[in-house]
């Protein structure tokens, strides 16, 4: 086991690297790289790491190595940063700087900017419906740090899902991606977010969306599998009449452990979210679910609903729920609910009076509780495909 | 064919408190018998014993199912049986689609898969019989439903099934004037030579519709008095206390 000092200095690791490139992109990882160097290094100390045990994470070794192998199908709409036209760069290096600064205290996210394999453009039109954007990142080295930028403009509709993959390898391996999005005013954003790791991945990801006024998204986020690793998903609710839907499902077997931080800021009035995470777990696995809420003083008008439910399999099986709720405003809705619980016994008997055998009756249960969420998501095959995985872990 | 149902000296209870105290209910083929009584008189008590609910203890007595105990057999297979239990409160099931809830029991009563094709003809028919809107089938299973649509919901699982024994566990509350008389020509559809009805209700108002070939009272967890179709009217206008005395 390694036992990590509060802080690691990667300059040495980052010079070796010998980046090459545009000054804005040096600069950007170079800022990183400072404010890297100053963070401690996750521990239990830290509120946001206090469940997640990174004791025999080594990040400096799976930095040493070469990671350039990412694999993403189809590139379509996808440019680097070489490939944007002068009015794109100057609205996506906006986009970074802000995402850089908003993430100024998150380790992963710092990371992230210092030791990206590559940084991906979205470029999509103004007042333009994209409908089935697939975006499918096939990750084929052990460390695997991509940052993808999406600018949803005025008007426009998009329909995206972004997969990963990285599948079981007999040495562990380390993924840890950035995604910024920003929509807006009046765009529409249904996004569905997969991560679908084999059992030896440490994985880390953020995820910050950004919405301006009249915008509407959909965020889904399902997590498939994994070692050991925390997803922070942050909205910023930044224009009037902006409104988000997160849903989520997870499922946790064996001995895996995962953790998802969720946090919705509404840094304007008259916005509105929504929030329903299903977990279940069976094993001896663990999740961790943070339902963090921020509603300050001077946004007024707000509706915020967050909702939490998780379904535990087999005594063993751990779930966590943490709901924080920093609401400051007067004016606003807000409601919250938190379960943790077996399979429900008077659930049971109705279908079992229904002439359900025991395991067939149990699975639909299960079934259903992960339906409630993927139900809510368009692309069918998907919803199928995301079922069967899900289900398939919990030995149902 | 002879008896559906035989209760024989039943004594129930549900941790040290006991419930049924003693009950002998004897239903033929055939025949619609009616249990009415007060509240917590243990009537429920007795519809979820008959199917096997595990949070009571049977501590003497027997169940028989066309001459068979099936004390010994879990609620899935006394379903599988035949016998279906019409709730009083029925549990949502979020997630779980009327159409697949219907297709899954289907499944497991005949023993093999139904193609969505015949269970979309025969559930139409059934649904518009018993004034369901067909968009009632994407629903989730009785999550957000009204009283009304419960009870419906149970009627057409009732309907579909085909059950040698329904018990309808006060199928009538809940519903309205319309609604209740749909509900019940829902149920004589249902009453064949071969199979009984169990209907436990408060309210002779139910018997109007479906006409029992016996009513028996329920007090204190046993059955204190039985008689034709016109002990009903004789409890609505004499109360329950009538009986006790």
């Amino acid at each position: 086991m390694t036992i990590y000092p509060k802080h690691l200095d990667y300059t040495e690791i980052w010079k070796q690297k010998n980046y090459s490139e545009p000054t804005f992109v040096f600069q950007l990882r170079e800022k990183s790289l400072q404010t890297l160097n100053t963070l401690p290094f996750p521990n239990k100390d830290q509120e946001s790491w206090r469940k997640v045990s990174l004791s025999n994470f080594q990040p400096l070794t799976y930095l040493s190595q070469d990671f350039s192998k990412l694999e993403i199908l189809p590139e379509i709409n996808l440019k680097s940063y070489l490939d944007l036209s002068e009015t794109e760069k100057q609205k996506y290096e906006e986009i970074l700087l802000h995402a850089q600064n908003k993430l100024k205290e998150n380790y992963f996210a710092q990371l992230a900017f210092a030791f990206h394999s590559k940084l991906y453009f979205l470029c999509l039109d103004e007042s333009y419906s994209y409908k089935n954007l697939l975006l499918e990142v096939r990750c084929k080295d052990l460390t695997n740090l991509p940052i993808f930028v999406v600018y949803v403009k005025r008007f426009s509709k998009i329909n995206l899902v972004l997969r990963y993959l990285l599948e079981e390898t007999q040495e562990i391996s380390f993924f840890n991606s950035l995604e910024i999005v920003v929509q807006e005013d009046s765009s529409q954003l249904e996004l569905v977010s997969i991560e679908d790791f084999g059992n030896s991945v440490f994985h880390f990801r953020n995820f910050l969306l950004t919405q301006a006024q009249d915008t509407h998204s959909l965020v889904s986020h399902f997590n498939l599998g994994g070692y050991r690793g925390k997803t922070f998903l942050h909205c910023d609710l930044n224009g009037k009449g902006s409104k988000t839907e997160i849903l989520g499902a997870s499922s946790v077997s064996g001995r895996e452990q995962q953790d998802i931080e969720l946090t919705v800021f509404h840094s304007q009035g008259y916005t509105e979210s929504n929030l329903l995470f299903h977990t279940v777990a069976t094993d001896k696995a663990h999740h961790i679910f943070t339902g963090i809420l921020q509603i300050p003083k001077t946004s007024s008008h707000v509706q915020a609903n967050q909702i939490n439910k998780n379904l535990m399999l087999k005594k063993t099986a751990r779930t966590e729920s943490m709901p924080k709720l920093e609401v400051f405003a007067d004016d606003v809705k807000c409601c919250h609910g938190a379960t943790i619980g077996e399979v429900d016994e008077e659930q049971m008997f109705y279908l079992l009076t229904r002439g359900i055998p025991e395991k067939e009756a149990r699975n639909l249960i299960v079934d259903g509780f992960l339906s409630e969420i993927l139900d809510r998501i368009s692309p069918e095959d998907l919803r199928e495909e995301i079922r069967k995985k899900l289900l398939n872990k919990l030995h149902v | 064919m002879g008896t559906i149902l035989e209760v024989q000296d039943l004594y129930v209870k549900i941790g040290e408190k006991e419930i049924l105290k003693g009950v002998n209910l004897s239903l033929p083929a055939g025949e619609v018998h009616a249990i009415m009584g007060k509240n917590g008189s243990g009537k429920s008590t007795l519809s979820n014993v008959i199917l096997g609910h595990p949070g009571y203890t049977i501590t003497s007595g027997d169940i028989l199912f066309k001459g068979e105990s099936i004390l010994h057999l879990p609620p899935d297979e006394r379903a599988r049986k035949g016998i279906f239990l019409s709730f009083q409160y029925p549990t949502a099931i979020p997630g779980v689609t009327v159409f697949n809830f219907l297709r899954t029991i289907l499944r497991s009563y005949v023993g093999k898969e139904i193609s969505v094709k015949d269970l979309r003809l025969q559930l139409k028919q059934e649904m518009e019989t018993l004034g369901i809107d067909p968009s009632f089938a994407n629903r989730y299973l009785n999550d957000g439903f009204s009283g009304g649509e419960k009870k419906r919901n149970e009627i057409l699982q009732m309907s579909i099934l085909k059950p040698t024994l329904a018990i309808l566990d006060e199928t009538d509350s809940g519903l309205d004037i319309d609604a209740l008389k749909i509900v019940c020509e829902g149920i004589n559809r249902n009453r064949r030579p071969d199979s009984s009805i169990l209907l436990i209700t408060h309210y002779q108002r139910m018997l109007n519709y479906v006409v029992p070939d016996k009513v028996h009272v329920f007090i204190d967890g046993k059955i204190a008095m039985s008689g034709g179709k016109e002990l009903a009217l004789e409890l609505e206008q004499k109360g329950y206390d009538w009986v006790a005395k």
